[in-house]
């Protein structure tokens, strides 16, 4: 199921693309030229697969179940508990990410051409994943307003990956949607990053860190926030 | 005669509580409902944001279509796409979880058709009309009306086609409960279906490709590279395998109580 929801929305977009390039004479979009498209498309992949831990769906049971009363009763912190889960499967994910990356390496690509490209990534890379559970927690606390929750979490989900570049980069959305996409935190989980790591420039790499660091100060705020007034809301036999 | 008379009432009856639940469904729970449609329609919305910046970013070179053939594509998607999720959709969400808890053999028990179960679980319809309301826009606002019954027909070929790839993936589920493709299928099937690849010389896009190449199909039958009747052949075929899978699991499967 993972080849499917998470290894083809991003494996589908990258074959159009190099097929495109191979129906064009010198393909060059917007100064990207097909091996950048590869790079971004594989490092977008690498980030949402080390990031996407679905830890809301987790929440959201926990909230639905009852089973949070366990939780609350216990000295564990809900955001401990996220963290500890989404450990866990970035631990097994590293696997598999370092082996698309010998796959790729041994097929004759190369994502990092030069080290200045793999200190990029190791500057950058932390604080996306960072930002991106601290999102995903924020939507799981959805669950203690709505019933249902999985359409919000569609929705919201699909918004992040669209805006945040996976599907597309960033550069390429026509003009009128670029501001939209410029101030969500969104681009500075995927596109941004990955745009850094494609150019194997630190040019842009302080503003995509206090863009992380701002956000992820943001989002841990409203998440505070919304966990304290969520169980104010909660309701639960024997609570 | 009577017994199957009474079977056709029986039938209706079902039919009709199906219907009243699932729209019912519809004011009890709007905002659920709502949020769904809203995703699925994102999901569209950025489907085509990304043809049309790839259209765009090419300089009309989309693998050799032009630019009305490229929306007509879109229409027809998602008329096509409309047509098999309103049959399919209460099927494929419900069929694992069914077997899992040990329910399906009521499903087997019932005097109706078990392919019935198809339209009763769901009413996608409420989901989906956007789907063919849009889809239906787009075709007749890009196509001239000599060619829409051309493009309806190729649709609901289409349609079928997918109903059978979708009900062949889900089958499984009736051997193997924790086979459960749903949503990694609806996903596939979202993220995939935008981009008409029927042209294409890569193999791996192609590949890659592959359950939602009847849409391509359908558009090589309106540019006239393709015969119609060679796509309903394909989707007859296509029925005829989801009902002979279908056959076999239903033949095959075995629980506590049987």
């Amino acid at each position: 199921m993972f080849v499917l929801n998470g290894v083809l929305p991003v494996v589908v977009p990258l074959l159009a693309w190099i097929a495109l390039s191979q129906s064009v004479d010198n393909f060059q979009v917007e100064g990207w030229s097909i091996d950048q498209f590869i790079t971004y498309y594989v490092v977008t992949f690498i980030i949402f697969a080390l990031s996407f831990t679905s830890v809301h769906s987790q929440i959201s049971t926990l909230i639905h179940t009852g089973q949070l009363n366990f939780w609350l009763l216990r000295p564990v912190n809900m955001l401990e508990f996220a963290i500890s889960f989404s450990a866990a499967r970035f631990a097994v994910m590293s696997i598999f990410c370092a082996v698309i990356v010998i796959f790729l390496q041994v097929l004759g690509f190369s994502i990092f051409t030069s080290w200045t490209q793999i200190l990029v990534a190791l500057t950058v890379l932390p604080l996306s994943i960072v930002l991106l559970l601290l999102l995903t927690i924020c939507i799981g606390m959805i669950s203690f307003w709505l019933i249902e929750a999985e359409g919000a979490f569609a929705a919201i989900l699909l918004f992040l990956q669209f805006f945040g570049g996976l599907i597309l980069p960033l550069s390429l959305f026509p003009y009128w949607i670029q501001p939209l996409a410029a101030i969500l935190p969104l681009r500075f989980a995927f596109g941004m990053p990955a745009e850094a790591i494609v150019n194997g420039s630190f040019a842009d790499v302080p503003i995509i860190l206090f863009g992380q660091c701002a956000w992820i100060h943001i989002i841990y705020l409203f998440t505070v926030f919304l966990w304290q007034r969520g169980l104010q809301q909660y309701d639960a036999v024997g609570a | 005669m009577n017994t199957f008379i009474a079977d056709i009432g029986h039938t209706l009856t079902m039919l009709k509580w199906a219907a009243v639940l699932h729209v019912r469904r519809w004011s009890r729970y709007r905002a659920d409902v709502a949020l769904w449609i809203g995703s699925i329609w994102l999901t569209i919305l950025a489907q085509g944001l990304f043809v049309f910046s790839a259209y765009q970013a090419t300089g009309g070179q989309f693998f050799g279509y032009s630019q009305k053939e490229v929306v007509a594509f879109f229409g027809l998607t998602l008329f096509a796409t409309g047509l098999a999720q309103i049959v399919v959709h209460g099927f494929t969400l419900r069929l694992a979880n069914v077997v899992w808890r040990g329910d399906f053999d009521f499903w087997l028990l019932h005097p109706i058709h078990f392919f019935l179960r198809v339209f009763l679980e769901d009413v996608g319809i409420v989901w989906f009309w956007p789907h063919v309301l849009v889809g239906t826009s787009l075709v007749a606002w890009t196509l001239p009306s000599s060619m829409w019954l051309t493009a309806f027909i190729a649709g609901i070929a289409a349609a079928a086609i997918e109903v059978g790839i979708i009900i062949s993936v889900c089958m499984p589920a009736i051997k193997w409960g924790r086979w459960n493709p749903d949503e990694g299928l609806w996903e596939y099937l979202e993220r995939s279906r935008s981009i008409p690849v029927g042209r294409t010389k890569n193999m791996w896009l192609l590949i890659v490709s592959c359950g939602v190449l009847q849409y391509s199909l359908a558009l090589e039958v309106l540019t006239g590279g393709m015969s119609l009747i060679v796509l309903i052949s394909i989707a007859m075929a296509s029925l005829a395998i989801a009902w002979i899978l279908a056959s076999y699991f239903i033949r095959t499967y075995t629980s506590a109580s049987s």
